[in-house]
């Protein structure tokens, strides 16, 4: 008979927040073994706590002072509950730690918004946790002495464990945005001495006009994020993994009162997670109460992010079988901003269009990360901005067409240089240039199963709403994209994802599975209608429906509170 | 058990030349954005915002004040109290937890009692409820 220490619930929440984290430092070091073990999973999440390993920024504790520290101890023990351990190094404020992470003696500047609003957190446990800025010069240099004294500690004992290098982000009135983002003084004098830098170097800009001036602060920002991460993946480099971008949920200022009065819907998180995993990044709910974390967002949780995204992030493990792989979001669309504030694409009403058939299909990403290289999927549409093109990206984009990709591309604000090499490219290769009037000039071009589309889209906003909308239908028409059609009740959220095909499938190209959650209190529908290339496989996790089938017809009901996966093969 | 906020609080700031309210809560979270805003139009007329998230323009504090005491009427609510956002930033930073900012913030700025909250009880005060 062994005699054990109870895990409670609340202190099990407070310690394994979900999606295999664990924070070390919320227990003692003698029940780091009991709670490991009850994570499942064999993979377990452990961010770095800078802040809980030194006071000061100057002196470091591993293992001297306080057993908690001991990570060398939290890697043996994690081998004993068979649990791989996976570090995350903050190279931005994480929000769920007192003063976002930094030891307290470098939280000098509270970091405020550019309205001047104090940017804080509430936690799962309603602490307010206010950020401090990483543009303060001590903080980057003692961020600096971090990385070097974690990695002189992994070497000396010997911890292999992969760290992978974390930015928080956070939602704002549906806009991305770093936890690092900051316009305290600390930010402004930096900013000061960027400007003056460039100066010297002989760049020209106007500081009165504000577009000019929020495109250096954004350059200002990004450079500085952009050290922090070079400085941790030097100084890790045995260990560094990769980078990856985490979305917090709950991490939303609009939602704050609501938390601050305990008044949080679930339903926010549920669009906030749908959101990052549309940016790419990977969703956390450590912020979010227990309490909040149940029924069908904690499902959502499961499946979509410590079963879908959870492994593909942060695991380096090669597929030998692909079909081994878990599954990854259904993405039909990848969609290419200048950043994060732009709002071209929703004056286009695109979103509202991608929504309509192709609910969370689609992928938001930086125009930096447009580049022709073989991770291209060519089965996707690329919508792109003519005003976001160089060089580089225009020849890129020639490059994907040429290799049978689609690209959407608004000429508004196009270099006309880029619109004269574009005629050159037409003539030299004799491409014919289809020109269609509707609603706007739309230039078609083909090439075997490239296509280029080019329209004007200055116009399009003037157009009333069900027009734009069937503007984009029409055009989303022409892309032959296989899906099935679905009627869903307003309430019931779904997401899709999709695999390769195992062995036993093989008449399947690919397999997607449709997640069904209806998270009201009331009764819900859902209809989906697919064609033949389509073959309904199973129903999977049903709770609280009630389904009906019939040729190329499926009617779900939902009960409040249900859920269901349904598994469709799908042919070539 | 949590201390509920005592009636509305309002945390103001000036944007490009006029006056908006970025926070405005009653005891639930924010309050009912789209009743205030209906309100807003009576008192004001439509106006053209660039910062259409937050309640705004206002061409003065007199302004905020009456919007906000209009709504602590409609809702039946006790008190309101209007905050600049320097006092909300000195009691966020000063608050750990969520309990201490709750109770704190109905004490902060100007605070404008409603002595007529306890005899009305109208559409709007069970809607904002």
């Amino acid at each position: 008979m062994t005699l054990t220490t109870p895990v409670l619930p609340q202190d099990f929440d407070a310690v394994c927040p979900g999606e295999q984290w664990f924070f070390y430092w919320r227990t003692s070091a003698s029940l780091w073994q009991s709670k490991l073990e009850a994570i499942p999973g064999q993979f377990v999440v452990v961010p770095l706590n800078w802040a809980f390993h030194s006071e000061t920024g100057e002196y470091y504790d591993f293992a001297r002072e306080k057993p908690e520290t001991n990570l060398r101890k939290l890697v043996e023990v994690a081998k004993l509950a068979g649990k791989q351990i996976i570090f995350l190094m903050p190279v931005t404020p994480f929000p769920f730690l007192p003063n976002g992470g930094l030891p307290h003696i470098l939280a000098r500047n509270l970091c405020v918004n550019e309205l001047g609003e104090a940017r804080a957190f509430v936690d799962s446990e309603g602490a307010i946790h206010k950020m401090y800025s990483y543009f303060d010069p001590r903080v980057f240099q003692a961020f600096a002495r971090f990385c070097q004294k974690t990695a002189e500690y992994f070497s000396i004992h010997g911890i292999a464990c992969d760290v992978y290098g974390v930015r928080g982000r956070y939602f704002e009135h549906g806009i991305s945005k770093s936890m690092m983002l900051d316009r305290s003084v600390a930010f402004e004098k930096g900013f000061r001495r960027f400007i003056e830098a460039k100066k010297k170097e002989g760049d020209s800009f106007d500081l009165t006009q504000a577009s000019q001036e929020q495109a250096l602060m954004a350059e200002y920002e990004l450079s500085v994020e952009d050290m922090y991460v070079q400085t941790a993946k030097e100084e890790m480099n045995a260990n560094w993994g990769d980078l990856v971008d985490i979305g917090f949920l709950g991490g939303s200022p609009d939602l704050m009162m609501e938390r601050v009065c305990s008044n949080e819907s679930p339903t926010f998180h549920s669009r906030e997670l749908f959101s990052w995993l549309c940016r790419d990044a990977l969703p956390s709910s450590v912020l979010l109460p227990a309490r909040i974390k149940k029924g069908n967002l904690l499902k959502q949780l499961d499946a979509l992010v410590t079963q879908t995204i959870l492994p593909r992030k942060l695991t380096d493990a090669v597929y030998e079988d692909q079909w081994n792989a878990p599954w990854q979001p259904l993405t039909f669309f990848e969609v290419f901003k200048e950043n994060e504030d732009e709002i071209l694409w929703e004056r286009l009403a695109l979103w509202e269009a991608l929504d309509q058939k192709y609910r969370w299909c689609y992928r938001v990403r930086p125009v930096e990360d447009f580049r022709f290289n073989e991770e291209v999927d060519f089965s996707r549409v690329i919508f792109l901005s003519g005003k976001d093109l160089n060089d580089r990206a225009f020849s890129d984009l020639l490059k994907v067409f040429m290799s049978g990709g689609k690209v959407v591309l608004n000429r508004t604000g196009i270099d006309i240089l880029f619109l004269r090499r574009f005629e050159t490219f037409f003539l030299e290769n004799s491409l014919k240039v289809e020109k269609i009037n509707f609603h706007t000039m739309l230039h078609n071009i083909t090439l075997g199963d490239g296509r280029l589309l080019i329209f004007q889209g200055e116009k399009l906003p003037e157009l009333k709403a069900a027009e734009l909308s069937k503007f984009w239908q029409k055009i989303l028409e022409t892309y032959d994209l296989v899906h099935v059609d679905m009627d869903v009740e307003e309430g019931v959220d779904h997401f899709w994802r999709v695999r390769e095909a195992k062995p036993s499938e093989l008449s399947f190209e690919e397999i997607r599975r449709l997640n069904l959650y209806n998270s009201t209190s009331y009764r819900k529908k859902v209809e989906i209608r697919f064609q033949k290339t389509f073959a309904l496989l199973k129903l999977v996790d049903e709770t609280n429906v009630r389904t009906q089938s019939g040729q190329g017809l499926l009617q779900i009901e939902i009960l409040p509170g249900g859920s269901v996966a349904v598994d469709f093969g799908v042919y070539s | 058990m949590s201390e509920s906020i005592k009636g509305l609080s309002a945390v103001y700031t000036q944007l490009q030349g006029h006056y908006y309210l970025i926070h405005f809560i009653n005891n639930h979270g924010s309050v009912d954005a789209e009743i205030a805003w209906t309100i807003f139009d009576e008192l004001f007329g439509r106006r053209e915002s660039i910062y259409p998230q937050y309640f705004g323009p206002f061409n003065g504090l007199d302004d905020v004040t009456k919007f906000c005491f209009r709504i602590c009427d409609e809702a039946s609510e006790p008190q309101v109290n209007l905050m600049s956002l320097e006092d909300f930033n000195e009691v966020l930073e000063a608050s750990s937890t969520v309990e201490v900012l709750r109770q704190r913030l109905p004490t902060l700025g100007t605070i404008i009692a409603n002595p007529d909250a306890d005899n009305k009880k109208g559409l709007f005060g069970k809607l904002f409820n």
